[in-house]
């Protein structure tokens, strides 16, 4: 028993129905799931490419797994999803009617399909699972994937919309404007200032700057004016872990305080609950009277507690004005970089970018969470 | 129904942390309630035995909260356990990764008692 068990491996499948039908993958060959977006339809695709999709500026083609299977799908509806898979850096979107869950089952729970399903499009399926009487059929998107990553034909034509949409729009056509980016760059590290710009290439000259910018800050330890300023950082990192175990400290005090509310609520409920039967009524408000006013004397306890934030505070206004000071002497030398203006105009949209974009809300979340069956 | 018999095991480096979600779980209604501080030492507690369910942090020295989900996973004592993770790691690659290892469902620092204790009740409801 104990051998066998050490031989179980789980597999682990992401579910989604096409046509009625059953179906899943593994979770492993799955990147994301996203809701029905539309589709872009390119003439001469092969059958089962319905076109290609915009994924963050990745262009990806999806494919009608329904009439790739031999079983027509189902309208779009709320539910369809695409479900995008890959391999290295090639990836493909499946179109697929719903996502309905993350099924987790032992691995020699995956049977060998009955020969009858040998005729159509077999090669795709890993094998089958059963599940209260329903099958679902696993699927070999390795197997599937290759028909299309070998299919040069659509890599093609996948290029050349890449390279349309770069004509149509000449600020992604990053290629053929280096030269010029590259005239203005000098014209400008000689002063001159005035030099033509397209306004297309500020974007260009943008990415260059930020990458001056990043450059500069490696330069730290040569450039005296910033090892000045980093030498205030260790006084920094010092006072930082010293608000953090102040923090620490006063939040353990303050919640101390809070677990002895919320004990003497239920001495309250419980003292309450004896007044309502009547049982020695005097008694029981007198005892409510006492943990009440204890209460008040505790939160006003809580109230001067959280005077830390003002100890911290200053700290950490402190610390703020060592950051500025490294902050502006890196400015002035990207001034001396010769790259004014709108260059520190697309610094600050990357760092807005760069706060709004890491961690997305609770709700956000669900959603992912609903796009692989979890409700 | 929750079961409130069920030993708990908090995971969370901070102590602030573990003493907020210990708070919560107590008002949720659990009793049965241990702490860990790191990955390494909730699987050494994990392997003594008697746990119902792990609330883990992400971000912890040592082992991770996602290190830890892979390790509960892969350990054939424990690998039905059920785990939800409370994290201020929100990006979509890190949801997935944690949907990847096995993760039983997803709850973003900051949250309320509310969100908490419904996706408990998720938890064991799909089980």
């Amino acid at each position: 028993m104990q051998v066998q068990k050490q031989f179980e491996q789980v597999l682990q499948l992401v579910g989604f129905s096409v046509g009625g039908e059953k179906f899943a993958v593994d979770i492993s060959d799955i990147h994301e799931i996203n809701r029905y977006e539309h589709i872009n339809r390119m003439p001469e695709l092969p059958g089962n490419v319905l076109g290609v999709i915009d994924l963050r500026g990745v262009v990806i083609p999806v494919i009608d797994l329904g009439s790739k299977l031999g079983i027509p799908g189902g309208e779009i509806t709320r539910d369809t999803r695409i479900i995008i898979v890959g391999f290295n850096e090639d990836k493909i979107g499946i179109l697929v009617d719903a996502v309905s869950e993350v099924l987790r089952v032992p691995d020699d729970s995956l049977e060998n399909p009955p020969s009858i399903t040998k005729s159509i499009s077999s090669e795709y399926i890993r094998g089958i699972i059963r599940n209260n009487g329903y099958i679902t059929v696993v699927l070999d998107l390795a197997r599937l994937f290759i028909d299309y990553s070998n299919d040069s034909f659509i890599s093609d034509t996948v290029q050349k919309t890449i390279e349309d949409n770069c004509d149509n729009n000449l600020q992604d056509n990053s290629y053929n404007n280096i030269d010029e980016i590259v005239d203005a760059a000098r014209a400008m590290s000689q002063g001159d200032f005035k030099h033509e710009i397209k306004e297309e290439l500020y974007g260009q000259l943008g990415d260059i700057a930020r990458y001056i910018n990043a450059t500069i800050k490696k330069m730290q330890s040569v450039e005296p004016n910033i090892a000045h300023a980093s030498d205030k950082i260790p006084q920094a990192s010092v006072q930082l872990s010293e608000i953090s175990k102040a923090t620490e400290e006063a939040t353990h005090n303050v919640m101390t305080q809070v677990e002895k509310v919320l004990d003497n609520h239920d001495l309250i409920i419980h003292h309450t609950e004896s007044a309502e039967r009547g049982n020695d009524l005097p008694n029981s408000l007198s005892e409510v009277r006492n943990v009440v006013s204890e209460n008040k004397e505790i939160l006003l306890d809580i109230i001067t507690g959280l005077s830390f934030q003002d100890l911290t505070g200053q700290k950490i206004k402190m610390i703020v004005g060592l950051i500025e000071d490294v902050e502006k002497r890196l400015l002035q030398l990207i001034v001396t970089f010769g790259l004014k203006s709108k260059d520190t105009n697309e610094d600050d949209n990357s760092l807005k970018e760069f706060s709004d974009n890491p961690t997305l809300k609770q709700d956000v979340v669900d959603n992912i969470l609903k796009e692989f069956g979890f409700d | 129904m929750l079961d409130f018999k069920i030993k708990v095991l908090v995971v969370d480096d901070f102590s602030t942390m573990r003493r907020i979600l210990k708070n919560i779980l107590k008002q949720i209604g659990y009793s049965d309630i241990e702490e860990a501080e790191d990955g390494n030492s909730a699987l050494v507690r994990l392997r003594q035995g008697g746990y119902g369910l792990v609330v883990s942090d992400w971000n912890m020295p040592n082992m991770t909260g996602l290190d830890l989900l892979k390790a509960i996973r892969a350990d054939n004592a424990l690998n039905n356990m059920p785990v939800l993770m409370v994290t201020a790691e929100a990006k979509k690659e890190n949801v997935m990764d944690a949907i990847k290892a096995g993760v039983n469902n997803y709850v973003v620092k900051p949250f309320t008692a509310d969100v908490l204790k419904e996706k408990i009740e998720k938890i064991f409801d799909s089980r």
